[in-house]
């Protein structure tokens, strides 16, 4: 769907926020889990293999954390048309939106720390469809998030609800 | 800058929730130029309705436009002379100004307003309505009688006093009954022990709460037609104030359940996109207020004319006999549940352990405990089309000129009107059972998500039970625009490949319950293989069922065999277009197509890259 020519990538930063993203979340939520399960494991088996498997675990996921982020970057394209928003996304289970302007509700940029530092907003399209916003595009610069923001919440129309 | 985002607020109801982030850094211009266009004075004077605000920006849009290029501060979008379409906003906010639901929004307005109520002399504008308590209408109602208002005020109204009895049985028994394992616990085991005092004086409480509730609901429930909208307003300590769109209005219920009816009310139940819970607010109304509150909604909303009464006359697009309904309570629970749960219990008698089998066999003989089980079954079947007999005795569809009217309930009556432009989706059942009586059900969904009487509603209207050779007609009255028949019409198949996929994945599933069934199961687990070409034919006949097609029109996707379902849609209510592929799809290369209407979604069969290629091109143009 989308003409891959004319669509439009993301800030080449957010593949480094998205790395540093995925290791603060390992630092946080996957260490701690893999050293709880590890101390479980370690009465029915050797400590030693027990060390061994949740290194490799943590290997495993560091090397994941680096080189994911580019394919998921790679993957990404998103295109404002004349009457809809197009986003592809997706590795391993690739999805194509189209969002026409005028079922467009409203518009939200969201900025985490992270992204912050890096300068870099999340713009989530709303649609009346449901809770979840219908399409989303991470990591563009903050001046262009909000340019897009202004221009996709600007158009009016009737809401099909 | 407090008095600039005071003033902001005057201009726009629903502009100044954004506005009150606007950061100080704004460009002078930039607060200049919003209090030019809104001065206070020059408000007063065409402040007036809805439509007089929406032209104004309007208006203006030529001049601010050119500040697009140079990049605002987020305070742009709030700016009310730069928003050329407000009608979005607009809506999203106004519809419903609850401020029990999003608070950290609307606590922000009402400081605004409060602040600005003391500064100036108040202004009709929306938040100090919702504000302000129901006495002061006095003055509101003559500052608006030069302003040309399509439906003139009402004043406030209230419950009618009989709701106090009608409402306080329901309502106490509602208590109680959430309470009966303390009271089974009393009755059974409490005596004695002393506790039952205690219990009981706990569900005493609980009880007069509920009382309580009901007294201050009755109280201090107002509502009336102010500027073209519903405004309701309710609560002692938590104040709800509840403005409604008419035009947002996605069905209007009217429910009488025996209390109303012996007392000659009727709940009125307004459904809107945004809220979920949509019962209870306007819960006892005379038959007149109601029909009177429906019918002025229905002048300046968007459901049918007013003068509607005449179409009782009319002759029923369906209606349904004893046979069709009884018949409709036992086809709910399909051959398929049946079978799973025979299976399910013999296996558990089994699997029991020899000791309890050995002692169901000292006190029960095997053909006993088989009795039970059919003895279960038709208990289930009983209950299944006795709640079918109460729900659906007595129903009738008529289509008037530009909605849909349900009527049933044997206790319970409830009417149900839906606009046909608010319908998003239509949807066929046609369980196999049913199926093979003749029979389908029509299920109308409109964007209100309803959870009614605790449970998630499937949809906001529904036609139980209709002959296989009418759900195309019945269909189209509720679809007009779709000008599809899926009945008739050839559906493309889902693509072969498909087959193959969901046979490998039935096949895997099997494999895996087999697999399962003969580490942990004794004698029985032979039986388990007929589950192998049973679920292999299963995913044939689901492939082979299967369909879609895409008209200029229409989206019409069919999947299931067991339990068919026909999802009908109108391509102007499409929201969004997502084309899906998983890891293995792309290796057959297949994708499937999902639409998002308001509330739902459907996704079509798998299609090629051909139809593919195709849909992205048709879907495409929808966008236009």
């Amino acid at each position: 769907m989308l003409d891959l020519i004319a669509a439009q990538r993301l800030d080449p930063g957010t593949v480094m926020m998205w790395r540093l993203q995925r290791l603060v979340r390992l630092i946080i939520m996957g260490i701690p889990t893999l050293i709880a399960i590890g101390y479980a494991a370690s009465t029915v088996f050797r400590f030693e293999l027990v060390i061994v498997l949740v290194l490799t675990m943590v290997a495993i996921n560091v090397v994941f954390a680096m080189f994911w982020p580019a394919l998921e970057y790679n993957a990404f394209r998103y295109m404002v048309r004349e009457q809809d928003l197009l986003v592809q996304t997706g590795v391993l289970f690739r999805r194509w939106s189209a969002i026409p302007h005028n079922r467009i509700q409203h518009v939200d940029t969201r900025q985490g720390p992270l992204e912050r530092v890096f300068g870099l907003s999340r713009l989530l399209v709303f649609t009346a469809a449901g809770m979840s916003a219908d399409g989303s595009i991470p990591g563009l610069r903050t001046e262009d998030a909000e340019r897009l923001r202004d221009l996709l919440s600007r158009r009016g129309g009737d809401d099909g609800v | 800058m407090r008095n600039a985002s005071g003033t902001c607020c005057l201009g726009a109801g629903a502009t100044m929730v954004s506005n009150s982030d606007d950061t100080p850094d704004d460009t002078p211009d930039d607060a200049v130029e919003p209090t030019e266009a809104f001065v206070p004075g020059d408000l007063q004077a065409e402040l007036p309705t809805e439509e007089a605000r929406r032209v104004k920006p309007a208006a203006l849009d030529d001049g601010p436009t050119r500040s697009m290029p140079r990049i605002q501060p987020p305070g742009t979008i709030g700016n009310p002379t730069e928003q050329p379409a407000p009608e979005a906003t607009v809506g999203i906010h106004l519809e419903e100004l609850e401020v029990s639901e999003t608070v950290g929004f609307h606590l922000e307005i009402s400081e605004t307003v409060g602040l600005h109520l003391e500064e100036a002399e108040p202004l009709p504008t929306e938040p100090s309505l919702q504000r302000s308590p129901p006495l002061d209408t006095g003055s509101a109602g003559t500052l608006h009688e030069a302003e040309t208002i399509l439906v003139k005020d009402t004043p406030w109204q209230g419950l009618h006093p009989i709701s106090l009895a009608v409402n306080l049985v329901p309502r106490a028994w509602n208590t109680i009954r959430s309470m009966w394992p303390i009271l089974l616990f009393v009755v059974i085991g409490g005596e004695g022990a002393g506790i039952g005092f205690i219990e009981l004086f706990v569900i005493l409480l609980f009880t007069l709460a509920s009382v309580w509730n009901t007294f201050v609901h009755w109280v201090t429930l107002r509502y009336r037609i102010h500027n073209g909208r519903l405004e309701i307003t309710s609560g002692l300590l938590n104040r709800r104030a509840r403005t409604i769109d008419p035009a947002r209005i996605q069905n209007v219920e009217l429910v009488q359940n025996l209390f109303h009816t012996w007392a000659g009310l009727v709940e009125l139940r307004i459904d809107t996109a945004g809220e979920s819970s949509t019962e209870g607010l306007l819960s006892a109304l005379s038959v007149e207020d109601a029909t009177a509150l429906r019918n002025t909604l229905a002048e300046i909303g968007s459901l049918a004319a007013a003068s509607r009464d005449d179409a009782q006359e009319s002759t029923p697009l369906v209606t349904m006999g004893w046979a069709e309904i009884l018949a409709f309570g036992l086809t709910q629970r399909t051959i398929g549940t049946v079978a799973v749960l025979t299976a399910v219990g013999l296996e558990i008698m089994n699997q029991a352990g020899p000791e309890l089998t050995a002692d169901f066999t000292v006190n029960m003989q095997p053909a006993m405990i088989v009795a039970a089980f059919m003895l279960a079954f038709v208990a289930s079947w009983t209950v299944s089309a006795l709640s079918s007999v109460f729900r659906f005795f007595g129903y009738r569809m008529i289509r008037l000129p530009d909605a849909i009217r349900t009527e049933q309930g044997l206790t319970t009556k409830r009417r149900v009107e839906i606009p046909l432009s608010k319908v998003q989706m239509v949807r066929a059942d046609e369980p196999l059972m049913r199926r093979l009586m003749g029979y389908g059900t029509l299920l109308i969904e409109t964007a209100g998500l309803g959870v009614i009487e605790g449970q998630m509603r499937q949809a906001e209207g529904m036609v139980p039970m209709v002959e296989r050779q009418k759900l195309g007609y019945i269909a189209a009255q509720a679809v007009p625009h779709a000008e599809v028949d899926p009945w008739t019409a050839e559906l493309k198949p889902a693509h072969p490949r498909s087959l193959y996929r969901s046979i490998v994945g039935a096949s895997i599933r099997a494999g895996l319950l087999i697999s399962l069934a003969f580490t942990f199961l004794g004698p029985l687990k032979w039986v388990t293989l007929a589950v192998l070409p049973i679920s292999l034919v299963g995913a044939w006949l689901d492939w082979r069922k299967q369909g879609w097609l895409v008209t200029p029109t229409a989206i019409v996707s069919r999947r299931g065999f067991f339990n068919r379902r026909t999802f009908i849609l109108s391509r102007d209510k499409l929201q969004s277009i997502h084309f899906v592929q998983g890891p293995l799809m792309r290796l057959h290369g297949l994708s499937c197509l999902v639409v998002r209407v308001a509330g739902s979604q459907i996704s079509l069969p798998e299609t090629g890259a051909e139809d593919t290629a195709w849909l992205m091109v048709e879907m495409g143009q929808q966008s236009a």
